[in-house]
């Protein structure tokens, strides 16, 4: 039986396996090489082996079902071909942890000043004010609303800064959005995060940036992208043990974990095996 | 030795010296336990599991702060030495920590220039034993680390000359010609340390001499154990 | 003055470099390479006009170009440090040890910088095994070094001068970032205490994925 593991949740669903340009190539997933590469007319394939696998092209990444029964159509990205918005892959970068974790750090306001100061967020200003989370019905998604945070103004000389506004949304265990004020007054910039997972302990990161900017270069903007996930980088690749523990109480949350309680709980509720730990005590 | 016996041993994780009042935090390993060893303003030595009760991330990333307090490098969760209790969170500032968040607390001594770490939960004070496991006077030459298992250390120390002492994994031997003193710690599965005191001055060339003789029986050990 | 510097956030010796400007007091201005996914820095337009090795960092110091991590600090110290010439000091001795540890510090980016754009960056095509051995015999080779000197004469930089100088600085990024490459550090005590005294020097700004020392 190929593949690390059987759980519905990842055989099921549609799993990134990275960018849909620079093939052929191979990758890994779920313990497995695969092998990428398109036809004249651009037809996507992912062969493991001699096995044809389910795939296709979306918003400029190739997706693959190992399964291939895909439980649900892969989520909706209106913003990706919103005419006025900049496109840009920022590229996927190795992170050793389950993913799990990776989501649930990028879902999280409050280690903004004390992991990204000067750039996201900045000591005293630390308290994380309550917003809402939802979990829609029709999509099974999870929605992170009202969402402010404290954060430095360009000049991190002087002491100012101002709230900006964030909206979450997670599509997948492995897939969610960040949706933060623009260059417009009236429209958010979206920061996908689509994880590609490798195996319990690792996975790729591919950042893709759906912005209004006519300003920033692209090596700009990546720059940007990359200053703050290697910040994270470390402290991901440092908890004590790589997987998400679901039961138990190893891990304790606080009122400002609104947002990770939920997707914990989501996972839970799914059966989530794939990337999480067994109960401490 | 029986289970029981090892767990209540006193793993001499760190040289005194090296872990400074209210400033560093020093990564630790006792028979793979992970440890976070610091000291308040006071000196008072910590050893905590190496894993902050909020999302798992080890402590080592974080720093001393308010001279008594070590904060998580994730969330800035702080927690008191002593007790390990977390006194604050900086999400929430106006609300008082919640008392059943504690960093794991293992109890510590200092004795003849080294810190010790016991790992089991209750039990037996530092025995008097420790103090003379360095003699008075003498000076450290060096923390050597060794990438075999301790049981491999112990069976290679009396063919290269090293006499078991009163105090447990304490050998004394010699070392390009000066008396040595082995303390060896059991780090992880196949990581051992040796930390080695000699009554060889500083600076002087007997002192250079051990050093070079430390690094010859650790490649003879290594070498050993690959065969 | 204003030193222009072709840069990437993630790359240590880009670091390296701009922690040198900071603690001489030189301006510099970033000119954002797309490393990656880009690989810019392979383009045929910066191996003709900025690098022909194709490597960050390059300066460009109102016209004069220097590429080499290690050659820009030799030159940045050399040309901006006070009279006390700490960086880069005179002395024959002690700047033969600079000379060694910089070279060195070319072994680290070979091995253990190697191994973390293989874990992190996906360069797949690098004996990942070969790339951690050459790091962890490196890293002992500079263990030995910093506990049997520090032992010897309580110093606790690399070259037997009471200051950090340039050695230390090419040498530690790829140090500090090893276990992004599958290196640990857990074996090399005296090498961690090094980590930590050069992040808590005062002026000491790091980079991603290097923490530097928060308020006491």
């Amino acid at each position: 039986m190929p593949f690390v593991t059987d759980d519905p949740n990842m055989l099921d669903d549609w799993l990134v396996v990275g960018p849909a340009s620079g093939l052929p190539r191979t990758t890994r997933l779920l313990g497995e090489t695969l092998h990428l590469h398109t036809d004249a007319d651009g037809t996507p394939h992912a062969l493991l082996g001699n096995d044809a696998l389910t795939v296709q092209s979306r918003y400029g990444f190739l997706w693959v079902c190992p399964g291939g029964r895909p439980a649900r159509p892969l989520f909706a990205f209106p913003e990706y071909e919103e005419p006025g918005r900049r496109i840009v892959d920022c590229g996927g970068l190795g992170v050793a942890v389950s993913g799990l974790r990776v989501i649930e750090n990028f879902l999280d306001m409050a280690h903004f000043p004390f992991v990204h100061p000067d750039y996201l967020g900045k000591v005293p200003h630390t308290e994380v004010a309550k917003y809402n989370v939802e979990v829609d019905a029709a999509t099974d998604e999870i929605w992170a609303t009202d969402c402010r945070f404290w954060q430095p103004r360009a000049s991190a000389a002087h002491d100012t800064g101002s709230e900006v506004f964030y909206k979450y949304r997670v599509m997948q265990p492995f897939s969610a959005m960040l949706y933060k004020s623009s260059h417009r007054p009236d429209r958010l910039d979206a920061i996908g995060l689509f994880l590609q997972p490798v195996d319990d302990e690792h996975v790729i990161a591919h950042t893709l940036l759906a912005y209004f900017d006519d300003v920033s270069t692209d090596a700009e903007l990546i720059a940007f992208q990359h200053t703050i996930f290697g910040q994270d980088k470390p402290i991901l690749e440092n908890h004590a043990f790589k997987r998400m523990p679901l039961e138990g109480r190893a891990e304790t949350p606080t009122r400002g974990d609104t947002t990770s309680v939920t997707y914990r709980r989501w996972l839970r509720e799914r059966g989530m095996r794939f990337g999480t730990a067994r109960a401490a005590a | 030795m029986n289970p029981s016996a090892i767990s209540q041993a006193w793993h001499p994780v760190a040289p005194s010296a090296e872990v400074r009042a209210g400033a560093n935090i020093v990564a630790g390993f006792a028979q793979g336990q992970e440890l976070a060893l610091w000291r308040a303003a006071d000196g008072s030595p910590q050893a905590w599991e190496n894993r902050c009760p909020h999302r798992s991330v080890r402590f080592t990333l974080g720093q001393v702060t308010g001279g008594d307090r070590l904060a998580c490098a994730y969330h800035g969760w702080q927690y008191e030495a002593g007790s390990g209790a977390c006194v604050r969170i900086p999400a929430h500032p106006a609300m008082p920590a919640p008392r059943n968040v504690c960093a794991k607390t293992f109890a510590t001594a200092d004795a003849a220039g080294m810190l010790w770490v016991r790992l089991a939960a209750g039990g037996a004070e530092a025995p008097p034993e420790l103090a003379d496991a360095v003699p008075a006077g003498w000076h450290l030459a060096r923390t050597l680390t060794l990438r075999v298992a301790a049981s491999e250390v112990r069976a290679a120390l009396a063919p290269h000359g090293f006499a078991s002492t009163e105090t447990p994994d304490a050998w004394q031997g010699t070392l390009g010609e000066s008396t040595v003193a082995a303390l060896l710690l059991d780090a992880q599965p196949q990581l051992s340390f040796l930390h080695l005191w000699t009554d060889a001055a500083p600076g002087s060339d007997a002192m250079a001499r051990v050093h070079r003789a430390a690094r010859q029986l650790r490649s003879d050990i290594e070498a050993a154990a690959s065969h | 003055m204003t030193v222009k510097l072709y840069d990437y956030p993630l790359s240590g010796n880009c670091f390296k470099v701009r922690q040198m400007l900071l603690w001489l007091g030189v301006d510099h201005a970033s000119v954002p390479v797309d490393f990656h996914p880009g690989r810019e820095h392979k383009s045929a337009r910066f191996l003709a006009q900025i690098n022909p090795l194709g490597q960050l960092p390059v300066i460009d110091d109102e016209g004069f170009v220097l590429r080499d991590a290690q050659a820009i600090l030799v030159y940045l110290a050399s040309r901006y440090d006070d009279p006390r010439q700490r960086w880069y000091p005179a002395d024959p001795k002690l700047r033969g040890q600079v000379a060694m540890w910089l070279a060195m510090a070319d072994e680290i980016t070979r091995t253990a910088s190697a191994a973390r754009l293989h874990d992190a960056l996906g360069y797949t095509h690098l004996d990942i095994e070969a790339c951690r051995r050459g790091a962890r015999a490196a890293f002992r080779v500079l263990d030995d070094h910093l506990a049997e000197q520090h032992a010897a004469t309580g110093l606790r930089w690399l070259v037997a001068a009471p200051e950090p100088t340039i050695a230390d600085l090419a040498c530690f990024p790829y140090v500090a970032l090893a276990g992004e490459g599958g290196i640990s550090l857990d074996e090399f005590p005296a090498l961690r205490r090094w980590v930590w005294d050069f992040r808590h020097l005062p002026g000491f700004v790091g980079m991603s994925g290097i923490f530097p020392a928060g308020p006491a």
